[in-house]
């Protein structure tokens, strides 16, 4: 195992290797820099411009550049940002970050938990209309024009309803009055709730996968008694803690902003997820030992939720960790939809701008994440199905 | 196990969850707080004691605070104390130096920052009155003192920095010396150092700018004069290191070296980034707090100079103010045509950020008061607000326009004639009116309608008022004239309803085929207008038998076509600032945005003799000159401007007037200091 | 096969006959599974309907539309004063209308956009582009996984190598990022956008699919076979590898349509390329003009695009998942 995990440590250092590489040659590649812009302002001399690119250090050659952003990546310093200059770049991912995960995190474990329970179920109805009428919307909103779809759910939820409020993720009017003790006035009162959400969810997740773990043993009547005690009792103590925490009011600004761009990625991606549970399952059901249990009499439901979904449960869930950075990323969409600043929003600016130094940091961010999730996906699969041995 | 265990290890479990967040929130945290400490400290040579703010950091552990009550309870003084404007994006940095500089020129930050420095003399937003802002009268003309150009301009005593210090010219000269020493580039070359030496602060109270090359309009009057002030109290001690190492290092550098680029950027870079948290502002509001992402919030500044300032403007020109102290006319002032007051009127302004759909929802709701837009509202925005009684719309004209322009490098596009017909066969009338549904306003010249005073309504205009048929024929008469043939001339088709006959193989005066040229126009997604602008255009051109391609590309890459010389015709725009020496900057023979390299000698005696003219109406006459000459020679074809619509919640806020040159949003970025509560 | 027990007659046949037939049966086989799933079956009348839309567009054109009224980019009606208008057919339209004259309900059936164009012309038109933008990208892809899956089973070692890290960063690449980084920088066109798609798609995880099915062809006998009968390479590559590799890759080109057609309608919303007319442009025209959250009043604006976007995706991803119960034997009902 421990052999595994380097190999894939090494594999995962060239892999970054070549992306890193050719995410530089296509940015250097391209035609034009952010200086394009200043030619459009009158006030802006051409020598100004001229001194701009040597600021930016575009006039170096590609080489000196190309050593230069290693550098820097080594060093935490993805430079600084042209169209949001003179931020750098390290301080917009930490800054957005956040912010994008509160809401994409949220949005993938319900999207799973949804399209998991309903493809599961979906897989025992063949042939019936249940399971052409749903294949058919889980296609159609798996193929459902995003950005349409999410301003369609604006103008019905938040223009027509006027139930839930319109993109961006608070308001000023509560915001503006809040004063958060200990933080300076110059820090960001936004980040601060985030990364306490953000933390309050991994406390809850790991109690209960805690709880998960020690109550294993135990039947399921007993277990399911528990389980679902100790969830309600984790989320109201989050709850109570929040509550007292003088914030309370804040997060659940927040939260009210979330749930329509929350509710859009999730119908657009159940789909998927459904789709492909139903698969894996109808795949496992042809194994042997499904026959078997039914041989046996065991009853239909338990065939279904014990033998079946736990191992049809694999492949979905490592296509769901494969997904998160596509999540991250593909909130390009989302983000700019629902005025949402994290960072696929970030990215769709910093390509209109061309701003390189911050598309590249957005990229290499997505990248690492991305080669940690496969290497994690990979672990789990070796921990969770004994089918796989890695050598 | 039982059952029971298990509960007791569950509710030991949230036990132990309680406790660990009972421990989390109140944790001791680090608190900055300013306190005031008397120390000694030099003021230029001489040793002063003063009161010094300090910040120090404190440990502490907070109290646990009681929970916030309802906060979707009203609060208390409703919406009036609080103006409620809606931006389209964030702001990328609240230092002035970057703010205002070449690389960072994001409106939004002008929008929100803009009001903290003071200047000397601005122009009103309704009018274009030139008037005094922070001065006292108007300055001396220039007079010659040794080698020297001079002007004398007076400051008012009353002006405050938010700090408690007192605006002075002692911050002009020193803001002019930090510009001029780091040659400082952008909206800050302003503070020319082709012209300017050094603004010397008499006294307090009185500025002397020295130049050393004789300033014109441009140069003085709407440069210099209308530049920002820092505040020296508050900079002076992060920024004077830097000019200092600036000046010592700089010393016999050759300012073409590599060397001293490398020094300039490296300083520029630092100034720029100096934390300006805390920076006093000494216009009509104080930066409050900046949330990311979502939200910027101003507070009145309670010491605003201009605060009630009287403003009476005059139907025949003439122009009052009464701030303070100080009393300022103009003009014949016989005929009131318009009287309002300066605020703040609002406690605060807050502004979100929006996407430009959402904002105009939130107007609909009632969310916010104003939108901020740079272009206006689209049409179907428009169209959606216009049922709601709560919001009054207004228009008003973009001052700039979207343009043809031709590449004088290419020869066919050098002939006068051809440009010419070209003008004729493009019926603006029918682009803005019809295809572009009204959504566009023609211009004829250099200088849009809308800036009144040097817009010139008499130049040359070709086929104005024609119908296509008359289009056609005329535009092929100026071609003929010049000696261009075709294999077959574009002829006039009754049978189908009346259309063209496209011609077929252009050949020029020498007898050689027109090659064939690309039009760049920005995709639709961009902006439908140029598009579908380009699109005509090219079938207008095809129709004469000129071979052009109309291709609708990514914007950048226009510009970067544009800046390498590669190219034939685009079409872009320009926005203009209020004095046309703009003309000179984009079509003069060495400027760099003369990217069709245009060249006319008449041209640019005239350009030359304006930016040498100091008098106002004298600059003018030079202005409607070469107007003409554009509007002859047509380096650009002008096509069209754009209306600016502008919504407001009228049951939240007014505006004293609403006829503003660019829009109330594009223009005026919402009459912060002008915007009237309605309760 | 063997030569000797054949009759002359059988003999004659040529080679390309028995492969025809062969293909023919197969086909056959195929068409009665894919039948049975009514899914399918919708899936395909779907790609039929747009189509047709697609192929009648110029007729109409030729026939019955004017350009200069119908044409997707310059037409626009003179009759109607104020654009966009409401489609021609709803009762009391007149009154929305502002028209110099009563116009025939037919007239425009989607009514106009903002620029006065006919909205039902520029949804044919632009089907057109769809599909071949869509059937382009789909060829490149299967060109460029199979040939890639069956030369690294074939030859695996350092090519191999080079090829699966290759495929790591691209499957790791965000795509619709990565896309649209791609078209705000270069000028992209349809085909360039087909072009880049289909290679990219190409070497990542397809190529991974088909790789793991040329491995296990590989140790088929008849490969064995031709490489004993002194077949070179290249020829066992193309002849036998490669086409019993098709079957897959036609799979996966249902779902690299799907998402060509998905990618685009996305950077044109964005203003990222260079087309002129599309759905996604429809979309990004409507709301650049301001009328995309405006009412239901523009349901015209709003709903037409958009729902052909999703209704090809689906399209063809409900083929594609028909056909991989034909493909793989597996999934089929028992």
């Amino acid at each position: 195992m421990g052999k595994y995990i380097l190999k894939r440590l090494v594999q995962i250092v060239i892999t970054l290797f070549i992306f890193q590489t050719l995410l530089f040659v296509v940015l250097t590649a391209m035609p034009g820099d952010v200086t394009n812009r200043m030619f459009g302002n009158p006030d802006i001399p051409p020598e100004a411009i001229e001194q701009a690119k040597e600021r930016l250090g575009l006039n170096d050659p590609i080489l000196v550049q190309y050593a230069r952003w290693w550098r820097n990546f080594a060093t935490g310093d993805l430079g600084v940002s042209f169209s949001e200059y003179p931020k750098p770049v390290i301080d917009i991912i930490v800054e957005r970050v956040p912010r994008t995960l509160t809401l994409f995190l949220t949005a993938t474990l319900i999207q799973f938990t949804v399209g998991f329970t309903s493809g599961r179920v979906l897989a025992w109805q063949r042939g019936g209309l249940v399971e052409y009428g749903s294949t058919l919307v889980g296609v159609l909103l798996f193929t459902v024009f995003t950005p349409w779809f999410g301003l369609m759910m604006i103008f019905i939820f938040g223009a027509r309803l006027r139930w839930l409020p319109l993109g961006k993720f608070l308001d000023p009017r509560i915001w503006s009055a809040a004063k958060i003790p200990g933080l300076a006035d110059s820090a960001s009162k936004g980040n601060f709730v985030f990364n306490r959400m953000l933390l309050t969810a991994s406390i809850i997740l790991i109690l209960w996968l805690a709880i998960l773990v020690l109550t294993r043993k135990l039947n399921s009547f007993q277990r399911r008694r528990i389980l679902w005690g100790g969830t309600a009792g984790l989320l109201a103590v989050a709850g109570i803690v929040w509550a007292l925490s003088g914030v309370g009011h804040l997060a659940w600004d927040i939260i009210v902003h979330m749930i329509l761009p929350v509710i859009t990625v999730t119908l657009v991606g159940y789909g998927g997820t459904m789709l492909l549970t139903r698969q894996t399952m109808l795949d496992t059901l042809r194994e042997d030992y499904i026959q078997t249990a039914r041989a046996k009499g065991v009853p239909e439901v338990m065939v279904r939720n014990k033998h079946a979904a736990r191992n049809a449960l694999l492949p979905v869930l490592t296509n769901l960790i494969i997904g998160i950075p596509f999540t991250l990323s593909g909130g390009i969409i989302t983000e700019t939809i629902f005025s949402w600043p994290g960072m696929g929003r970030t990215l769709l600016n910093a390509t209109a701008a061309e701003d390189v130094p911050l598309i590249m940091g957005v990229f290499s961010f997505i990248g690492i994440l991305s080669l940690l999730a496969h290497l994690v996906a990979d672990l789990t699969y070796a921990f969770l199905d004994p089918r796989i041995r890695y050598a | 196990m039982s059952t029971k265990k298990w509960f007791v290890l569950a509710g030991f479990l949230v036990v132990l969850a309680l406790a660990f967040a009972a421990c989390a929130t109140p944790t001791p945290v680090e608190i900055i707080k300013t306190v005031i400490v008397t120390e000694e400290v030099m003021v230029e040579g001489t040793p002063v004691v003063k009161e010094v703010v300090k910040e120090v950091v404190i440990t502490a552990t907070p109290a646990p605070v009681e929970p916030t009550a309802d906060p979707n309870a009203p609060k208390e003084g409703g919406q009036g104390d609080v103006f409620r404007a809606a931006i389209l994006e964030d702001l990328t940095t609240l230092n002035y130096w970057s703010a205002y500089g070449p690389i960072n020129s994001s409106m939004w930050n002008y929008v929100v920052e803009g009001t903290y420095h003071p200047i000397a003399y601005g122009i009103g937003y309704h009018r274009w009155d030139y008037a005094p802002a922070i001065a006292d009268g108007m300055p001396t003309d220039l007079e010659q003192e040794g080698d020297f150009w001079v002007s004398t301009v007076k400051i008012r005593k009353d002006g405050m920095w938010s700090d408690g210090n007192p605006v002075t010219a002692h911050d002009w000269a020193w803001t002019a010396d930090v510009a001029l020493k780091l040659n400082l580039q952008g909206n800050w070359s302003g503070y020319d150092p082709n012209y300017l030496d050094h603004i010397e602060a008499v006294d307090d109270n009185t500025a002397k700018l020295y130049y050393h090359t004789k300033p014109g309009l441009a140069i003085h009057q709407y440069g210099v004069l209308g530049k920002p002030w820092m505040s020296k109290a508050f900079w002076g001690p992060m920024v004077d290191p830097l000019v200092e190492r600036m000046v010592t290092e700089s010393e016999g550098l050759d300012k073409e070296s590599d060397a001293y680029t490398a020094l300039v950027t490296e300083i520029t870079q630092q100034l720029e980034t100096l934390d300006a948290t805390g920076e006093p502002s000494a216009g009509a509001w104080v930066f409050g707090q900046w949330e990311a992402g979502a939200y910027i919030e101003n507070v009145r500044h309670e010491n605003y100079f201009d605060y009630m300032r009287q403003v009476t403007e005059y139907a025949n020109g003439g122009f009052k103010q009464v701030s303070g102290d100080y009393t300022y006319t103009s003009g014949d002032t016989s005929q009131v045509e318009l009287e309002y007051t300066e605020g703040p009127w609002f406690d605060k302004t807050i502004f979100s950020i929006y996407s430009s759909d959402a904002a105009v929802l939130a107007l609909d709701a009632g969310e916010v008061g104003f939108v901020i837009t740079p272009n206006g509202l689209s049409e179907g925005q428009v169209a959606q607000l216009e049922p709601n009684p709560n919001v009054s719309i207004v228009t008003n004209v973009a001052n700039g326009f979207r343009y043809l322009s031709f590449n004088f490098n290419r020869p066919a596009l050098a002939e006068k004639a051809l440009r010419q017909a070209i003008a004729c066969v493009v019926d603006k009338e029918f682009l803005t009116q019809s295809v572009l549904q009204g959504a566009a306003i023609p211009v004829n010249t250099i200088v849009p309608e809308s800036n009144a005073y040097w817009y010139n309504p008499e130049v040359p205009l070709f086929c104005e008022g024609m119908t296509t048929q008359e289009r056609m024929v005329e535009s092929v008469r100026i071609l003929k004239e010049a000696g261009y043939t075709w294999d077959t001339e574009p002829a006039w088709n009754d049978a189908r309803g009346g259309s063209v006959d496209y011609g077929v193989g252009l050949k020029g005066p020498d007898g050689q085929y027109i090659p064939e040229f690309t039009l760049l126009a920005p995709t639709a997604g961009y902006d439908p207008l140029r598009a579908t602008t380009g699109v005509y255009i090219e079938q207008w051109m095809q129709q004469l038998g000129m071979p052009v391609k109309a291709q609708l590309i990514n914007f950048n890459r226009i510009l970067e076509l544009r800046a390498s010389g590669d190219w034939d015709m685009y079409i872009l725009g320009w926005g203009l600032g209020v004095e046309p020496s703009y003309a000179c900057d984009f079509l003069q023979r060495d400027s760099g945005w003369n990217f069709g390299a245009y060249n006319s000698e008449e041209f640019e005696t005239l350009c030359n003799a304006y930016k040498a003219e100091t008098d106002r109406d004298k600059a003018r006459e030079i202005a409607m000159d070469f107007q003409e000459v554009l509007a002859e020679d047509l380096p650009y074809l002008y096509l069209f401007t754009t209306p600016l619509y502008d919504a407001w919640d009228n049951t939240q806020v007014m505006f004293p007037f609403t006829e503003v040159a660019d829009g109330i949003g594009g223009g005026a970025y919402g009459l912060q200091e002008y915007v009237l509560s309605v309760q | 096969m063997s030569v000797t027990t054949a009759t002359p007659t059988r003999i004659m046949e040529p080679l390309w006959r028995v492969r025809l037939r062969l293909a023919w049966r197969s086909f056959k086989t195929g068409w009665n599974i894919f039948r049975e799933n009514p899914i399918g079956l919708i899936g395909l009348g779907m790609i039929a309907f747009f189509g047709l839309m697609a192929l009648a567009h110029p007729l109409l054109i030729a026939t019955v539309w004017p350009p200069n009224i119908y044409d997707p980019l310059m037409g626009y009606d003179k009759e109607i004063i104020s654009h966009p208008s409401p489609p021609t057919w709803i009762p009391n339209a007149a009154a929305e209308i502002k028209s110099l004259r009563p116009l025939p309900a037919l007239r425009h059936i989607l009514g106009t956009d903002p620029l006065g164009r006919d909205v039902l012309s520029q949804l044919m038109s632009s089907t057109q582009s769809e599909f071949a933008l869509g059937m382009m990208a789909a060829l490149i892809t299967v060109v460029v996984e199979t040939t890639l899956g069956a030369v690294t089973a074939y030859y695996g070692g350092v090519i191999d190598m080079v090829f699966m890290r290759i495929a790591d960063v691209m499957i790791m690449l965000p795509f619709i990022p990565l896309m649209i980084v791609l078209s705000a920088m270069f000028d992209f066109q349809m085909l360039h956008l087909a072009l880049v798609y289909g290679i990219l798609v190409g070497f990542g995880g397809n190529s991974l699919v088909i790789k793991s099915q040329a491995l296990t062809l590989k140790v088929k006998a008849y490969i064995e076979a031709a490489k004993v009968a002194g077949g070179n390479d290249l020829h066992i590559i193309f002849t036998h590898l490669i086409p019993n590799l098709l079957p897959l890759a036609f799979l996966s080109m249902m779902i690299t349509v799907t998402n060509a057609i998905f990618i685009e309608a996305v950077l044109s919303f964005f203003g990222l390329i260079n087309i002129r007319m599309s759905w996604g442009i429809m979309i990004q025209i409507t709301q650049a003009a301001g009328y995309l959250l405006t009412s239901w009043k523009y349901w015209y604006l709003m709903f037409p695009a958009g729902l052909s976007i999703s209704f090809l995706c689906s399209a063809f991803y409900l083929v594609g998942r028909a056909m991989d119960a034909v493909v793989n034997p597996r999934l089929r009902k028992r």
